[in-house]
């Protein structure tokens, strides 16, 4: 059982110049994989070290289930950290690394030589590193060590994993792996995780819950289906999804939405009360994923946009096109069979229905 | 206007370390044309001795009709921009860019037309009396490219230009980099262990491994049909699954069998593999979308068990484990929802690759 909950914290660096945490609160309930995604900078490595207990909280209070952990020492925490930057003993092997955890001191019930052995091989395996236990940290990759370093966690089962950007150094193909690999020990085991990653990919695809942290404060808070969904504003919107959502400026004028000045977009009675009561001027951004924007022949009267194919962009079964419309880029994912050649002149449109509202100034979402 | 020819190039290192073996690339005038591998398959040694920074062990390379063997770097009229940028930190953009053509003794006038024609062409003007060292990574780039470009190359070599950029820079340069070479027409050679980048930005792809040349083709083509296993588990993402099996015939019809499953060949395939007198040990191949899941047994379905889940928006991923213990990869609808170790039921769709065991050829290409 253990619940970690974060209230209120603050972080500051160079005597208060630097505000790396902004009263940032969430709780990561008892045995959840807890992402928190963002941006570099965000303060996502700074949370890490507050909850390990490796750096000194300025403002706030952490717990562990009820109990106060704000100023235990790292030692009494009963936390197991992965760094991005590995943290190795550079002088000790790759089995040593591994087993050092479960021989540290302070461990009470210590496990026999044989069963440190026996739990040191498992974790290796599980991790694909067993050929490279008799290594050291200078003679291995980035992957590699990265490897090292998330077993060295792993080897454990404390309250609490702390991952920071754990696979971050992976090459796609073994990151993928081990991602599901991943979602699958953590089911497993049960013990509750706190995940960092700047990949809203990555963050999507384990996380039980998420936060999305931009410049030190917590965006958004959510499962990632509500926050793919949902997105609580612009910047949460522009950052989960890929390529990001369409932004179009717009206004609304009469029974019409103006879309970027250019296209008139007809909106019910009901909507446009419900525009008018959310707004707080005539200005709304119009959000709309790539995946809902459809092509359609730029003469058919289904067309809002008529625009040209500046790019296309072949991932395999889909494909991401560019369409320029006067100033303004809109990108759609549709089927490669579909795509449009480059230069082409096509038409857009899209359904109200899949559409996210932003309100222009505040960046907020309206519905 | 350069066409580049490869003919039977081989680089050997010392201590008969094989590089690159028996490449042959043909790349056209104006060409987007991606070297696509992972570390180790031979593509920078491949650009360097296209470069002249790398002697050439055996093999011809050709621009137009000019055998380039023996020429040096500067006599090829070659330019290159290096993921590292390798940039003048205290000198400004304007030098920078300058550099090339100040080396080369051309006049005070001519240097500045150039360089502003090179920044203003890289939308970077406002940069040019700035000093390297304060500028962001993509600005850098630009600058990179900037030097490369100023002296008109006839081939430019890009090696790994954005792949230390974080993710949403790197999709925003992959579309300028396009655009750049759509204004330009330069024939461009573009390094990367990137398949995403090779896919979303390049004419062609040339695949390899180990030093040796894979598959030459468009995206849709590598994508599509994949000439090797190599191949096919390198391009995509989510990645292609592979399984052991056993070609079998039965009744004049081909099945593909597994411990986990048993798959009825299509007719052409089975045709196809008609002439096939190799091992019937072969790996089954099939990508991620053409995999359809059920929770009720559908007739030839192949059982398995929920693994792992990933939801990611606008699709989830789901990992099944087959009775054998294979993982596979299915690509599901976003609303789809199963249990962790439920019991599932898969039907394969065409396209169905099967590549044999001796070299990894697909047998159906």
């Amino acid at each position: 059982m253990a619940k970690i909950s974060v209230q209120n914290v603050s972080k500051m660096y160079k005597g208060g110049e630097i505000q790396a945490l902004k009263d940032v609160s969430f709780e990561c309930e008892d045995g959840k994989f807890f992402c928190l995604l963002g941006p570099a900078g965000a303060g996502k490595t700074t949370t890490i070290k507050l909850i390990a207990g490796i750096e000194a909280i300025d403002k706030g209070q952490i717990f562990i289930d009820d109990q106060d952990i704000t100023d235990l020492l790292p030692k009494d925490r009963d936390v197991a950290v992965a760094f991005e930057t590995y943290a190795l003993y550079p002088q000790r092997t790759v089995r040593e690394n591994l087993a050092f955890p479960l021989r540290a001191p302070m461990r009470k019930g210590g496990m026999s030589e044989r069963q440190i052995q026996q739990r040191v091989v498992e974790i290796a395996r599980l991790l694909g590193i067993e050929e490279l236990l008799e290594r050291l940290p200078r003679q291995l990759s980035g992957g590699q060590r990265q490897r090292v370093a998330l077993g060295r966690a792993l080897v454990r089962k404390p309250k609490a994993y702390l991952l920071d950007e754990p696979i971050a150094h992976l090459d796609a193909k073994l990151r993928h792996r081990m991602r599901g690999e991943l979602k699958r020990i953590q089911l497993e085991l049960g013990i509750t995780t706190l995940y960092t990653t700047p990949d809203q990919l990555e963050a999507l695809s384990l996380a039980d819950y998420m936060a999305v942290l931009n410049n030190g404060v917590i965006e958004q808070v959510g499962t990632p289906v509500e926050i793919y969904n949902h997105p609580i504003n612009l910047f949460v919107a522009r950052f989960v999804g890929d390529p990001p959502m369409n932004a179009l400026q717009s206004k609304l004028e009469g029974d019409d939405l103006v879309l970027f000045g250019l296209a008139k977009l007809p909106v019910t009675a009901a909507l446009k009360t419900r525009l008018v009561n959310a707004l707080t001027g005539d200005g709304v951004v119009v959000g709309i994923r790539p995946k809902d924007l459809d092509i359609v022949t730029p003469d058919s009267g289904e067309a809002l946009f008529k625009g040209e194919v500046k790019n296309v962009q072949v991932l395999g079964e889909t494909s991401i096109i560019t369409v320029v419309i006067n100033a303004h880029e809109l990108r759609a994912k549709l089927s490669t069979q579909m795509a449009p050649a480059r230069g082409e002149r096509v038409g857009l449109k899209f359904s109200l229905d899949d559409c996210h509202f932003f309100d222009i100034h505040t960046e907020q979402r309206l519905f | 206007m350069t066409t580049l020819n490869l003919k039977n190039v081989w680089k050997i290192y010392e201590g008969n370390v094989l590089a690159v073996q028996d490449l042959n690339i043909e790349v056209k005038d104006g060409e987007l044309f991606a070297l696509l591998g992972p570390s180790g398959c031979g593509k920078s040694s491949t650009l360097r001795m296209i470069a002249g920074l790398e002697k050439i062990t055996r093999g011809e390379i050709w621009f137009d009709d000019v055998l380039v063997n023996d020429l040096e770097p500067r006599e090829r009229n070659v330019a290159m921009v290096f993921e590292t940028y390798a940039l003048y930190p205290h000198l400004s953009v304007y030098e920078n860019i300058a550099f090339p053509l100040r080396i080369r003794g051309m006049s005070r006038d001519e240097i500045d037309k150039k360089v502003r024609w090179a920044a203003d062409f890289l939308g970077i003007s406002d940069l040019l009396p700035m000093r390297v060292k304060g500028l962001s990574g993509g600005q850098m780039q630009s600058v990179g490219i900037g030097r490369a470009i100023v002296r008109e190359p006839s081939v430019l070599l890009m090696d790994e230009p954005i792949s230390h950029l974080e993710a949403r820079q790197r999709a925003r340069m992959r579309e300028e980099l396009v655009d750049l070479h759509h204004r330009l027409d330069t024939t461009t050679i573009y390094v990367t262990h990137d398949q995403v980048e090779a896919m979303t930005m390049a004419h062609r792809i040339a695949v390899m491994n180990l030093g040796k040349l894979q598959q030459v083709g468009t995206p849709t083509e590598v994508y599509e049909r994949p000439r090797t296993q190599f191949v096919g588990g390198f391009i995509g993402e989510p990645p292609m699954n592979f399984a052991d099996c056993e070609l079998v015939r039965e009744n004049g019809e081909m099945f593909a069998v597994s411990p986990s499953f048993k798959i009825r060949l299509s007719s052409q395939a089975a045709k196809k593999l008609e002439s096939y007198q190799g091992a019937p040990k072969v790996q089954l191949g099939i990508r991620p979308e053409s995999i359809s899941v059920s929770k009720t047994p559908t007739p030839e379905s192949i059982q398995a068990q929920v693994y792992v889940l990933e939801p990611q928006g606008e699709r989830t991923l789901l990992s099944a484990k087959l009775a054998n213990g294979e993982l596979f990869l299915i690509e599901v609808a976003p609303d789809f929802a199963a249990q962790v170790d439920e019991t599932i039921y898969l039907q394969f769709r065409e396209p169905i690759h099967l590549f044999e065991s001796q070299e990894g050829l697909n047998l159906l290409y």
